[in-house]
């Protein structure tokens, strides 16, 4: 079977990505004429007052490594089916093999007030590249019908988010969040067969979702390093097929390092916590678990208005319910500019 | 076996920013009028700077860091204050935010600065004056009471010691009264 991604190529590219940003030709930061901010946006997720910031943000994930519980396995990952159609789920239907995530996003941040800011999560191409056996579950002795072309791209759900500071101080900012996830995505992509598509490879979920969040900067050497602890939950609805997906909580560390006027590290330690998912109030088995992995990132500032980034998310802890497939690692890069 | 239980962790999140917003809303006093926050802080050669040290003076405080362009500008304005032999009852006092000793060293160096500039290298003064923006700059009166603050670059000899004039004549006013 031939891989779909060589990981000797993704390596080359992470490589290229982050010599082509090194060789960008910095200028220095500035201030406006009378003042320079202490209280950065940027790093809150603030934009300043009357201020738009666009940035612009691919993220990869490859997954094919198989867990089981929160061990590696070499045990197949059978998987279930939900059968929309006939309205129940068919256990162990089919082989996971590996599932590529591809996500490219566009965020819109604006600055109602020097408190409030209002931002809009466009995940214009959701592409999710699928490999499995089918019919495994037909007792035939045979492994099954090699599938790799039942994955999806569209557009991801549109989330509407407001950011507001309650303590916004040089050494501490405390900033709450709380947004909806609407339902903009298609989530009834049919595949090969005709039917409708695993929920969890469409680009949308079809639910409206509730987003709260919180986060927290304490500046230890303010404008040179930054401590932040963040924590966010995604309350999910039953989408009109009757599926539900997990809440979701996501709890983040970490810090960030101005080592020069351009460039800033960051190290982060992100933890993902989803529950597991819902079909006519029924549980869906190998759905929900829990990730943690670490982030390594580089931030560079090409003028005062545009900035380059760069993460790479390497897994630490991953446990999933009974088998399934998760993430090698993650690559995300991108672009910000923001303009008055 | 799973870490946390989501149910628990989305509860415990509701009532932890709910207790956040809460504590949030208790407003802080306004600086000018009250006491200057007291600090001690060291200078690029370690030599200790306390405010009190200079209690019975006027004192200019001026928060800046050297790649905040308008501190720039307006710094060899305090150095002509500071030099000025009509000028001996104020103090000037630099602040710089959280820069290396190094970098602040050589500015000062370069520009041939004399007046005490102190390391805040945590921000723990600044955080106690509120800054937010470079420059800021402060004008604390004899008896020790934050007087004015000024946000933004800008500043020339002359603003300043108008100012301080003007807070002069509105104290020698209220004690005529």
């Amino acid at each position: 079977m031939q891989r779909m991604v060589p990981t000797k190529n993704i390596a080359v590219a992470c490589i290229a990505v982050f010599f082509l940003l090194i060789c960008i030709s910095f200028a220095e930061a500035s201030c406006g004429s009378a003042n320079c901010s202490l209280i950065r946006g940027s790093q809150s997720g603030l934009a300043n007052k009357g201020r738009f910031v666009f940035d612009i943000s691919h993220r990869y994930v490859l997954m094919e490594n198989k867990h089981r519980g929160s061990n590696g396995t070499s045990d197949e990952v059978l998987t279930p089916k939900i059968d929309f159609e006939n309205r129940t789920i068919l256990q162990d239907h089919h082989r996971e093999v590996r599932t590529i995530n591809q996500l490219t996003q566009v965020d819109v941040s604006y600055g109602i007030t020097e408190k409030l800011t209002a931002t809009l999560n466009v995940p214009f191409r959701n592409d999710r590249r699928h490999e499995h056996f089918d019919d495994v579950d037909i007792p035939n002795g045979d492994t099954g019908t090699f599938n790799n072309v039942d994955g999806s791209t569209g557009m991801g759900d549109i989330t509407l988010l407001l950011k507001y500071a309650l303590v916004q101080t040089l050494k501490h900012q405390f900033i709450l969040g709380a947004g909806v996830k609407f339902a903009t995505g298609e989530f009834k992509l049919k595949d090969a067969e005709g039917a409708i598509n695993e929920p969890t490879i469409m680009p949308g979920t079809g639910s409206y979702d509730t987003i709260l969040s919180g986060l927290y900067i304490f500046s230890l050497m303010p404008n040179r390093l930054n401590l932040f602890t963040s924590i966010s939950h995604r309350f999910t609805t039953e989408n009109p097929l009757d599926y539900l997906f997990g809440d979701t909580t996501f709890v983040d560390g970490g810090m960030i390092y101005v080592l020069s006027d351009s460039i800033s590290l960051s190290a982060q330690i992100n933890a993902r916590i989803k529950r597991r998912d819902e079909y006519i109030a029924t549980p869906v088995d190998s759905t929900g678990g829990e990730f943690v992995n670490i982030t390594p990132g580089v931030i560079l500032a090409a003028s005062e208005n545009l900035s380059f980034y760069t993460h790479v998310q390497i897994p630490v802890y991953q446990r999933v319910n009974e088998i399934n497939l998760v993430p090698n690692y993650g690559l995300l890069f991108g672009a910000s500019y923001g303009f008055n | 076996m799973a870490l946390i239980k989501p149910s628990l962790l989305s509860r415990s999140l509701l009532i932890l920013f709910a207790s956040i917003f809460l504590s949030a809303m208790a407003k802080s006093p306004p600086l000018v009028g009250g006491p200057a926050p007291q600090f001690e802080l060291q200078t690029v050669e370690g030599r200790t700077v306390k405010l009190s040290d200079y209690k019975g003076k006027f004192v200019v405080l001026n928060f800046w860091a050297t790649w905040c362009v308008p501190c720039r500008k307006e710094m060899p304005e305090f150095q002509k204050i500071h030099l000025s032999p009509g000028d001996d009852n104020i103090q000037i006092i630099g602040i710089n935010l959280s820069e290396s000793q190094k970098r602040v060293g050589k500015f000062i160096r370069d520009h041939h600065f004399s007046f005490p500039i102190v390391l805040d290298g945590f921000g723990n003064t600044s955080e106690k004056y509120r800054v937010r923006s470079l420059p800021v700059t402060f004008i604390i009166s004899p008896d020790g009471i934050l007087r004015e603050e000024i946000q933004g670059g800008g500043l020339t000899q002359e603003i300043i010691t108008a100012k301080i004039d003007r807070i002069k004549n509105f104290n020698s006013g209220r004690k005529a009264a």
